[in-house]
């Protein structure tokens, strides 16, 4: 009989992708609403799972579920080499983004489009060309892009690189709130992006998952903070060198 | 309110969508190709195609062949730029790059033929219309969409610069292999006539292959896209569809029946009298009829002052691509394309159309006829011109002497009655 999955989690089967010198997985796990991290050194395999779940790429076996909800699945993605159109203004790129994602049932609108420039703080600068735009304005539209037609799962990989401080706050509060409503996975290199917003990390080292659990758990008996997950996170990888079971 | 209300929900839908395309693609550029095109090819050569449907609406395809390699161009070159920064996300559905260059390219496109084809009919004024004539503009426009369809099937799998130049290059190939008229493969042939279509007229059910062949092929291309992502399987079972519905699509019109034009078993319907003459012409080439007429009034009075009476024939009907008048007592004449481009007929081609026995079945046969015949053809052609025209034979080449109305009746009897030793 097949196992009762709790419902609005993502929920990953034995999932592996496999190229000729690396193999990510097998991963199982099962992500809850809210915010979870994903940790790893370069070349890990942060990238590959994310287009695994996103669908950019196919699993090489296992299963993905992705989270329902009444108004089904609403997928949004920042890849992490995001661009966009640079003679193109933000506002058009987005009405344009919309229009590839709405469907008969879910149309994302106007006002979509209008909220995710006032979520990233992009709206005063709707008519410009996105060239125009800096590194970190661009990693905001990105993000807008995602949030669009209020996704109901998001996979973010790396978004607050080429952020600066302030705007690192602003968006990192822009996820907790999403978090309470959707899921969020989110790859980082940066442990202060997941002590301030994430509940829950994923530590993947040369393709295997070697921790998946509470952030506390991960920083062991110290206080949640950014050296104790670092700490956590030097242990695990340190002592992982067989995939988790 | 309601008007903002339905704006604000067209915004993001395919108003948006379109106006999206438009601005950032090479579309303009596109359809100003296609505009000069077809300005030139509609002003080309005197507009001789004025008066005849069927004429008119093929002679504007003849910029296809240019019109078609260069939308297959721009449109790859545009499906590979307008994927940035979509071409990572999750797109559920048939909503992406792909279509919306297609839907785009394909709603201006087939606009701009419309218009042009509204534009040159409303020129042309043609006496009649034909419900066929519809279809066939149709298929002109799907035969863009062809061309469209090309571009963004190579765009899906080439980067930008080498996948328009491969795509334009494509497109030349299938203009150059597939609208050969009477080849089971020419699917794009769209009419492309420098010459008259007096006398056919359209085959809906040839032009109905051909569309649905054309449209299949297009859903074909569709279909065909790059395997990856999560539905590798499925994506390449869809593009082993469209190659089945491609190889189909080829098959069923390769055994579609007859051609694309049918003889037409209209005759010439706008009839008169010309010195006594019954004679008849089609409607559509009212506009130079005058010239014709003068000739062969000036020849018939001639004829009856001279002594010639036995060249005038009882009645005259205008002769087409298929059809000529059966009976050995009505002359036939031609109107040809350099009359219906503005240059007068000659006194000689209208008196040489007229003796010249065509009913006579041994004229169609492939053998050609003996050199004695053409000398005494140019004898009483020239014989009835120098009537009218002293210098009109000259100027068409011939020098002998005119004939005596003895000698003349007794070739004009054996060409009536298909007597005359032809081979």
């Amino acid at each position: 009989m097949a196992p009762v999955l709790p419902e609005g989690h993502l929920h990953l089967s034995s999932l592996v992708k496999r190229f000729s010198a690396f193999t990510l997985g097998p991963i199982d796990s099962a992500l809850p609403r809210g915010v979870t991290g994903l940790l790893g050194e370069n070349g890990a395999g942060k990238t590959t799972l994310l287009r695994l779940i996103v669908g950019t790429s196919a699993p090489t076996s296992g299963h993905i579920s992705l989270p329902v909800d009444k108004q089904g699945t609403r997928l949004g993605f920042l890849p992490q080499d995001f661009a966009a159109p640079a003679r193109v203004s933000v506002q058009d790129y987005l009405a344009y983004v919309a229009w590839c994602r709405s469907t008969r049932r879910d149309k994302i609108t106007h006002a979509h489009i209008a909220d995710a420039l006032d979520a990233v703080a992009l709206s005063s600068v709707a008519r410009s060309r996105i060239g125009t735009l800096s590194g970190g304005m661009l990693r905001r539209l990105g993000l807008a892009q995602a949030l669009l037609g209020g996704a109901n799962i998001l996979i973010l990989d790396e978004p607050t690189v080429g952020l600066d401080p302030v705007q690192r706050q602003e968006i990192r509060a822009l996820l907790r709130d999403l978090g309470e409503r959707a899921v969020v996975l989110m790859s980082t290199h940066l442990a202060e992006d997941i002590v301030s917003i994430a509940g829950r990390v994923m530590v993947l080292s040369n393709g295997a998952l070697l921790y998946d659990g509470s952030v506390g758990e991960l920083c062991g008996d110290r206080k949640v903070s950014s050296e104790a997950l670092e700490a956590g996170f030097l242990r695990v990888v340190g002592h992982g060198g067989a995939h988790a079971a | 309110m309601w008007v903002t209300a339905v704006l604000m929900r067209l915004n993001t839908g395919l108003l948006s969508m379109l106006r999206h395309v438009a601005r950032h693609s090479w579309l303009v550029l596109c359809v100003v190709g296609m505009l000069g095109t077809n300005i030139a090819v509609m002003l080309d050569r005197g507009t001789p195609w004025r008066g005849d449907l069927v004429w008119t609406i093929d002679w504007l395809t003849i910029g296809h062949v240019l019109v078609g390699p260069l939308v297959a161009g721009f449109a790859a070159v545009d499906t590979v730029r307008l994927s940035i920064g979509v071409r990572d996300l999750p797109l559920r559905g048939w909503r992406n790059a792909d279509s919306a260059v297609g839907l785009t390219y394909g709603m201006a496109l087939a606009a701009v033929h419309l218009v042009f084809v509204s534009v040159i009919i409303a020129v042309s004024a043609p006496p009649r219309f034909d419900a066929a004539a519809a279809l066939a503009v149709l298929t002109q426009i799907a035969i863009l969409w062809f061309f469209v369809g090309l571009g963004v099937l190579i765009g899906r799998f080439a980067p930008p610069i080498l996948g328009g130049i491969a795509a334009a290059i494509l497109g030349l190939v299938c203009v150059y292999m597939f609208t050969d008229p009477r080849s089971p493969t020419g699917l794009l042939y769209g009419g492309a006539a420098t010459v008259p279509r007096m006398g056919y007229s359209y085959s809906a059910a040839w032009l109905g292959i051909q569309l649905a062949a054309i449209l299949t092929m297009l859903a074909a291309m569709w279909l065909v896209r790059p395997a990856w992502g999560r539905s590798r399987l499925r994506l390449a079972a869809l593009s082993a569809l469209g190659l089945l519905l491609a190889a189909g699509a080829s098959q069923v019109f390769a055994a579609a029946p007859g051609e694309r034009l049918s003889a037409s078993v209209r005759g010439p319907e706008s009839c008169g009298s010309l010195a006594g003459v019954p004679w008849c012409y089609f409607p559509e080439h009212e506009r130079v009829i005058g010239g014709y007429a003068n000739h062969l009034l000036a020849l018939f009075d001639a004829a009856q002052v001279n002594g010639y009476e036995g060249f005038v024939p009882d009645a005259v009907e205008e002769a087409s691509q298929t059809t000529w008048p059966g009976d050995a007592n009505t002359g036939p004449f031609y109107v040809t394309s350099d009359a219906l481009a503005g240059t007068p007929p000659t006194l000689w081609e209208v008196t040489i159309n007229l003796v010249q026995p065509l009913h006579c079945k041994q004229l169609q046969a492939e053998q050609a006829p003996a050199d004695q015949y053409w000398e005494d053809l140019y004898a009483v052609t020239a014989t009835w011109t120098n009537m009218v025209d002293p210098s009109a034979a000259e100027q068409a080449g011939y020098f002998g002497e005119s004939l005596d109305p003895s000698d003349a009746e007794r070739i004009m009897e054996k060409f009536r009655t298909c007597t005359y030793a032809f081979e």
